[in-house]
């Protein structure tokens, strides 16, 4: 109940200007090798956990469906990261979607992740309403965009940052909290059983989708909102897929726009 | 002939290292019936796999899990195999050259907790530890150091370098090893987990554990390549040599070893370490 309500919220906040198709995973923009890298990211993304925050508003933030482990001295001279920048700016669809590929994380032996995150804005929004006593840390600021906050949170020191991200990739909050006991009981020496609830993704062997929870724990109704939520998405991308993936078919973004976009212009589905 | 070329080991010629078995190396006579018997199966079955790569020149300078054995951990369970275990150790050392150990594992899993067998060749064990000197300093390791205080610091090293010492002494592509311990840290603080792919050599028994993750469509690189070739050619040559010695009436595998020690194990493992600045 209070997920629909925020949502029925958020929906009155971001009421947005009319989107075209054309505007919607514009990859006609791109360069025809630019336009192949951004096909073939997107299929990835919704093959994995990054279709939830496409098509649901359960999962704010989705990364790791593609990343690159670079050495910090060819940051700026990296191909395939100088490729993934240009078409990141293609993946969006109104003014609800970011995408950016961003360092996570800080340097390991002079290398560093770069993630492909794409957020959703009013998703992002809920969270923080949701727990403001959390996010109240990074300063309240409504007109900041979704990757600046990712940014705020990875830029925390470990604990901290490890409960922001539980809830900005759409853990359920008794999951968060266990998270915590979990690792503070870990940093004491000490140990407890914990299992994960995991969600299914188009890629089975993906598995990105899951949270901890203590062993032997059965679904609650925080677990099984998410799972009605998803499934739902995830049986209707699985109807759409064998129609747009694949050689000779219309794409991944002809995929979105096709769920996207009616009469009113396209919209991510709330 | 062993006496003299062991002795020109022991004196720092690195060119003829590995070149013979010294007096007392792989001797499993020493052993009792019983006690053999468990060693010869168990040399046979980590010649098969990885523990070729450590003893076969040391393109893995460190191999764990020749046997392991879970004990339980409230003090109360049998330990005589494990008592065993650690008679039958020494025959599967070589002075200067190889050294066994057997050792407990901190993690304690369903009330049990593992003892594990780790072998070592010496001396790229050593190369090893001087290259990386830097992990190992914070807790006072030299590249003298007893190979067992050096086991015992990873294993209650806790999650911090842990992961990259262990990684660097299995002898794992450098970026592989980065790759690993970046991927488990970023893991633990972001909860996602960092999809991988594996590379795995091929051994005589499939079920190998000579295993490094790699990034999610990832290509070799020339350090990956020369692992594999290096492999390679040690597994072919274990394959020649094996028929004459396994099975009823044969010499068994530490005749095997040490007459491949006479003859010289290949120097491809050693020869990419150089080639790293080891």
């Amino acid at each position: 109940m209070r997920v629909l309500s925020l949502l029925l919220l958020s929906g009155l906040i971001f009421a947005q200007p009319k989107t075209e198709p054309t505007q919607c995973f514009p990859f006609e923009s791109l360069s025809v090798e630019d336009r192949r890298i951004a096909e073939s990211l997107l299929t990835r993304l919704l093959d994995s956990e990054g279709l939830y925050t496409l098509t649901t508003p359960v999962k704010p933030i989705s990364f790791g469906f593609a990343y690159l482990f670079v050495p910090v001295s060819q940051a700026n001279t990296h191909a395939e990261l100088a490729a993934w920048k240009r078409v990141a700016a293609a993946f969006r669809c109104g003014d609800d979607l970011e995408a950016a590929v961003i360092p996570v994380g800080p340097m390991y032996r002079q290398k560093q992740f770069w993630n492909f995150v794409i957020a959703r804005r009013s998703a992002v929004q809920r969270v923080e309403s949701e727990n403001l006593e959390y996010f109240a840390q990074f300063g309240p600021d409504r007109s900041r965009n979704a990757l600046t906050l990712i940014e705020l949170v990875d830029q925390s020191r470990d604990e901290i940052a490890r409960e922001g991200y539980g809830y900005l990739l759409g853990h359920p909050r008794y999951s968060v909290q266990f998270n915590n006991t979990l690792q503070r009981l870990r940093q004491q020496h000490r140990a407890i059983q914990s299992s994960s609830y995991s969600i299914k993704t188009f890629d089975e062997k993906g598995l990105q989708f899951n949270w901890p929870v203590p062993l032997n724990h059965l679904e609650n109704s925080e677990d099984r909102e998410i799972r009605e939520r998803t499934d739902k998405a995830l049986d209707e991308y699985k109807k759409r897929r064998q129609n747009f993936i694949g050689s000779d078919k219309p794409g991944a973004a002809a995929l979105l726009r096709d769920w996207f976009c009616g009469e009113k212009g396209c919209q991510l589905p709330r | 002939m062993r006496v003299l070329t062991f002795s020109l080991i022991l004196f720092g010629c690195s060119s003829v290292f590995l070149q013979a078995a010294p007096p007392g190396c792989l001797d499993e006579s020493v052993l009792s019936k019983d006690d053999r018997e468990r060693a010869v199966k168990l040399l046979w079955q980590s010649l098969d796999r990885e523990t070729l790569f450590t003893y076969a020149g040391g393109l893995k300078p460190v191999n764990i899990g020749v046997d392991s054995i879970r004990v339980q951990a409230d003090g109360k369970g049998d330990l005589r195999e494990v008592e065993q275990l650690r008679r039958i150790s020494p025959a599967f050392s070589c002075p200067g050259l190889f050294q066994s150990e057997v050792h407990h594992m901190d993690f304690i899993y369903d009330g049990k907790r593992a003892i594990q067998t780790v072998l070592f060749h010496l001396p790229q064990f050593r190369k090893k530890l001087k290259r990386h000197a830097d992990l190992f300093a914070p807790y006072g390791i030299t590249s003298n150091a007893n190979p067992l205080e050096v086991m015992m610091a990873i294993e209650y090293a806790r999650g911090g370098n842990a992961s990259l010492m262990l990684g660097y002494l299995l002898g794992y592509p450098e970026d592989a090893v980065d790759f690993f311990h970046a991927a488990g840290k970023e893991q633990n603080r972001t909860g996602q987990f960092v999809k991988r792919d594996f590379l795995n050599p091929a051994s005589f028994d499939p079920r190998s554990y000579f295993v490094w993750a790699v990034p999610i469509g990832y290509q070799k690189t020339t350090a990956d390549e020369a692992v594999f070739h290096c492999a390679e050619a040690v597994l072919k040559e274990y394959q020649e040599r094996r028929p004459r010695y396994f099975g009823d009436d044969k010499k068994g595998p530490f005749a095997l070893l040490r007459d491949w020690m006479d003859e010289g194990f290949p120097k491809c493992g050693a020869e990419l370490q150089k080639e790293a600045g080891q």
